[in-house]
């Protein structure tokens, strides 16, 4: 069988490295995701399938593939990161163990950005069974606040906000959610490198800036968990690595005009930290 | 103070520094690009280190070491020349001991490095042509230090045998550690020579007979031919021998082409899961050659020194990238010279 599989990055990569063990392998993707995502994809032997536009559109990118899938169900395998419950149980049985460990039980806060929800997911139900006063939320970003405003817009943090709110996500699980935008991302991931030594991706710097948000108001928290998903070497070709000019000028382009009005519109009716 | 290896179950409670991260990396088996061959090849993956290559074991003990000798000072500037991933970790290095940092290097290596370098904060100065002209770099790089010698310090990986006592005191004491004390062969592309020398050093004197051999690019044949040429492998054969590198350890050299390598590079992310640059194909091309020749060995460790991750607009990625390489001769220094007269005539060549 054939492995079939829609992402916006990270997991195509994982899934084609997975699949080299002994599978043919499809990736359905936004064509507008970085050229070092396709590259890898690549460069693991498996096939890329581009739909129109970038990661606010992986809902259409999920249809294409189900469109796919369901011409020649004996032939692909799909294992739907978004609705696959093994997903959020590969969390819950390493990464959560994992973080309790190396804090040594010590843990107030987890917070992350909403991919697939696996992550905050796994790793907030095992922790939170541990400590039952471990405070949960999810980020989301400003320009497109899906779960705390119901708005869907482009924005520039790849991997996250895919512009759906999937199945595998525990709701029930979350204490809040905090919006971090696209600038404050790009702001947060160079600051880690350069001062951190951490060069990380757009997403992670996006969840440091989250994590800030919540230190600042909630400075009784002890300690606070949040993920750096990937490493900033498939962000070459991003602002997150473009000269400083390139960067706002690129910035320019998330908010602008009518989406931005509408925006300000929503935040005031929202319960949330911004 | 000498550099700590990383405990190996370290990450068993949280790290209070990025420096923490700092080898303790992975060696893996190849299965099937090695199928056939009677010896087992095992690959060291650099990789996993901060800033994704094994050049972070050297500067971490380079720099530290400078300043507890007071050679590098608060408020001085880190010099250094490198192609690619010397340069990347010189610049993590430096800014989080709180030194500027000024890499020199040709202007033909790839995007990728340059951009991670500025990721860290250093500024970058470029000098013509690619692999092959390190020396034009090195001769920038002196201009630049002893116009203002009290501003700089220059950790020069070519020649601090502090790059080599890094793999000596880590790398080397987890391969054997990795393999039980079977290890029967141990080979690497010389950059600086300080991986080969350190690891070669610290195995031998384990188990005298362990077998050493350096790796070079065929086109630019230093240490089989005393030949220079173009090549393109990014960070080794670099046309001199450096002082780093020990060749009286060696009992042979192998050399591999450029496609060898890339072919090998490609072939390591589809069939064994391996994405990694072009001087690791190198290496694993090389290991392979070795076991052709030498199927009595039982095991064999090279080392996956970077990720692919930073060769997307080069070959390896379908992208070929044109450099501007400068015309001009190319004699053997003295000091190569009376090194390889000394060495040379031992070693066991397999091409």
């Amino acid at each position: 069988m054939t492995i079939l599989e829609c992402s916006s990055g990270n997991a195509g990569i994982a899934c084609a490295a997975a699949a080299v063990k002994d599978y043919a392998c499809i990736i359905v993707m936004p064509e507008m995701m970085s050229a070092e995502r396709k590259l890898m994809i690549h460069a693991y032997g498996a096939e890329l399938v581009t739909i129109p536009g970038g990661e606010s559109d992986v809902d259409v990118a999920l249809k294409r593939m189900k469109e796919m899938a369901a011409s020649a169900p004996e032939r692909y395998w799909v294992p739907g990161e978004f609705e696959n419950l093994d997903n959020v149980d590969t969390h819950y049985t390493t990464s959560g163990p994992e973080v309790w460990e190396q804090l040594e039980g010590n843990v107030d806060a987890v917070i992350a950005a909403v991919g697939t929800g696996g992550w905050l997911t796994g790793v907030g139900r095992f922790l939170k069974e541990k400590n039952p006063a471990l405070k949960i939320y999810g980020v989301e970003p400003t320009e497109s606040p899906l779960i705390s405003g119901g708005l869907c817009c482009g924005h520039g943090i790849a991997g996250i906000g895919g512009g759906l709110i999937p199945n595998i996500l525990d709701l029930s699980l979350l204490d809040g959610i905090i919006t971090s935008s696209t600038e404050e991302a790009l702001r947060m991931a160079r600051r880690a490198s350069r001062e951190e030594g951490l060069f990380y991706g757009i997403s992670s710097g996006f969840n440091l800036a989250a994590a800030l948000k919540f230190a600042r108001p909630c400075p009784e928290t002890g300690r606070i968990v949040t993920i750096f998903g990937d490493s900033g070497q498939r962000y070459f070709s991003t602002p997150l690595c473009h000269d400083e000019a390139e960067m706002e000028a690129a910035l320019q382009n998330v908010v602008e005009g009518d989406r931005d009005a509408m925006l300000r519109k929503f935040r005031k009716t929202w319960d949330i930290i911004d | 103070m000498t550099i700590q290896r990383r405990a190996w179950d370290s990450y068993r409670r949280y790290s209070g520094h990025i420096f923490d991260a700092i080898g303790g990396t992975p060696l893996v088996r190849l299965n099937k690009v090695s199928a056939g061959f009677e010896p087992d090849i095992f690959v060291k993956l650099e990789w996993y280190s901060p800033t994704g290559s094994l050049k972070d074991r050297i500067y971490q003990n380079m720099l530290t070491k400078a300043e507890e000798r007071g050679d590098l000072k608060a408020g001085m500037t880190v010099l250094e020349c490198s192609t690619g991933n010397a340069g990347i970790a010189c610049s993590f290095v430096s800014v989080m001991l709180g030194h500027p940092c000024i890499v020199v290097m040709p202007e033909g290596m790839s995007d990728e490095r340059k951009k991670l370098m500025r990721a860290y904060g250093a500024d970058l100065v470029f000098t013509p042509g690619g692999e092959s002209d390190v020396d034009l770099a090195l001769e920038k790089l002196e201009e630049i230090r002893s116009a203002d010698p009290d501003k700089y310090w220059v950790p020069s990986q070519f020649d601090n045998l502090d790059n080599n006592e890094a793999h000596y005191l880590t790398t080397g004491p987890e391969i054997w550690e990795q393999l039980g004390g079977k290890v029967d062969a141990v080979i690497a592309s010389q950059g600086t020579g300080g991986w080969v020398s350190g690891v070669g050093k610290f195995i031998r004197e384990q188990s005298p007979d362990v077998r050493l051999y350096a790796v070079e690019p065929e086109e630019c044949p230093l240490l089989s031919e005393r030949g220079w040429g173009p090549h393109g492998i990014e960070g080794i054969g670099d046309g001199f021998v450096p002082r780093a590198l020990d060749l009286s350890l060696l009992n042979g050299i192998v050399t591999t082409t450029t496609d060898e390598s890339l072919e090998m590079a490609r072939r390591l992310a589809r069939e064994e899961g391996i994405f990694c640059g072009i001087s690791s194909g190198c290496n694993v091309a090389a290991a392979i050659k070795l076991a052709r020749s030498h199927p009595e060995l039982g095991g064999i460790v090279t080392n996956i020194n970077d990720t692919g991750q930073r060769y997307f607009t080069t070959a390896l990625c379908g992208e070929e990238k044109h450099v501007e390489i400068p015309e001009r001769d190319h004699a053997v220094d003295a000091y190569s010279a009376a090194e390889l007269d000394k060495y040379a005539p031992e070693w066991e060549i397999i091409t």
